[in-house]
């Protein structure tokens, strides 16, 4: 059984990599907390909310650390949510007259909904570049504005030193 | 190059840049000198680190830089700590976090930010991002702590611990074990395990056995 008190940051981590692996099956908060209670060797004593909140942070660091996970199950969804509307209109169709039919379309209403919120119709938008990236709006005026072809040349000379220097360190070896 | 595509191409990098965010978003444009570029480097390539420059070398300049853009990164989610000996000296820091943040060359940078970033709470010592509040609950994005009065409850993202040792604070042994004692007890534990967490130190290399792994 874990011992009371703050954890290490060792058993903290460990705690974590099983939350996220049970999470990552499907389990809920509390069945996770049964699993973890079940463990032979070591087993841990959470509360359901101590796992909970976990569970949140196990989330936030995924979008934190993994963004391009955190894109790819936005497109599984975005997947998932289409095959859900193809599905329920098939249903719909062949149920036609029935209260099938209505608990069919509803399915597909609020999968649409779903759909808009992930693909981002439900958010007011915003243009912030014009064409080719170019600035939509003139931007206000900036000190950069007014350098001269020494002062431009001097500071791309910089970033030129800067970034071969941060390749040189990223080369293995 | 003309000058249009040069700050184009500053502002695109300053998202992940502290040179250039420094170099587009400070007032008058200053320009990192190569040793905070590499300790910027250094900082992106380490959870964990100790910056430690002669006085006068822009230690807390480029802290304070890279606190703001994190931020921007971030929209405010993120949760800074800003240690220094007395309170004053981390409020200082974080009013200029804070300018940074609400400049409009930051919004710039972050569109996100263009409806404004005054959140609640929005003290000198205290300050939140609009629209993150919900999310911290009741952390905030900067909280600001003097190492003689800190206590425990914050719980931080981001430690960044500055001249939190001075010359007084230093004096003699007894002083150095207390600040130590602090540090380790109350300051480093706030900073949350396997999250986005680092802590930065950057201060003057007076009395290196306080931070030692700081």
């Amino acid at each position: 059984m874990a011992k009371s008190g703050r954890p290490t940051e060792v058993q903290l981590r460990r705690t974590r990599d099983l939350i996220e692996r049970f999470h990552l099956s499907g389990f809920s908060a509390p069945r996770i907390r049964e699993e973890l209670l079940a463990l032979r060797s070591d087993p841990i004593d959470l509360r359901v909310e101590q796992v909970k909140r976990h569970i949140t942070a196990i989330r936030r660091d995924w979008a934190y650390a993994r963004p391009e996970d955190v894109e790819t199950t936005r497109r599984d969804l975005i997947g998932h949510y289409q095959s859900v509307m193809f599905e329920a209109a098939r249903g719909a169709a062949a149920k036609r007259g029935t209260t099938i039919e209505i608990g069919q379309n509803k399915l597909r209403l609020d999968a649409a909904v779903q759909l808009a919120k992930l693909v981002g119709l439900d958010i007011k938008r915003v243009q912030v570049t014009g064409a080719n990236g170019a600035p939509l709006l003139q931007l206000p005026p900036h000190p950069i504005d007014d350098f001269d072809r020494k002062e431009l040349d001097k500071r791309a000379r910089m970033w030129v030193e800067d970034i071969d220097a941060a390749e040189v360190e990223n080369e293995p070896g | 190059m003309s000058p249009a595509e040069y700050r184009e191409w500053l502002r695109q990098r300053a998202v992940f840049d502290d040179a250039a965010f420094a170099e587009y978003v400070t007032v008058g444009g200053q320009v990192f000198p190569r040793h905070l570029r590499e300790a910027s480097r250094f900082a992106d390539a380490h959870d964990q680190g100790i910056v430690l420059m002669p006085r006068g070398h822009a230690k807390t300049t480029l802290f304070v830089t890279r606190a703001a853009r994190l931020v921007g990164i971030t929209r405010g989610l993120a949760r800074f700590g800003i240690l220094t000996a007395v309170d004053g000296d981390a409020e200082r820091r974080a009013e200029a976090v804070r300018m940074l943040v609400e400049s409009d060359a930051f919004a710039e940078v972050f569109p996100w930010a263009r409806g404004g970033v005054k959140g609640d709470p929005w003290t000198d010592g205290r300050w939140s991002i609009r629209g993150a509040e919900p999310t911290l609950g009741k952390d905030a994005t900067m909280t600001t702590m003097g190492l003689r009065s800190v206590r425990a409850g914050a719980r931080l993202d981001y430690l960044l611990a500055d001249d939190m040792v001075g010359l007084q604070e230093n004096r003699t042994a007894g002083q150095r074990e207390l600040v130590r004692q602090t540090y380790y007890s109350v300051v480093d534990p706030m900073v949350v395990p396997l999250s986005i967490g680092r802590r930065c130190s950057a201060t003057p290399c007076k009395e290196p056995r306080c931070l030692a792994s700081g």
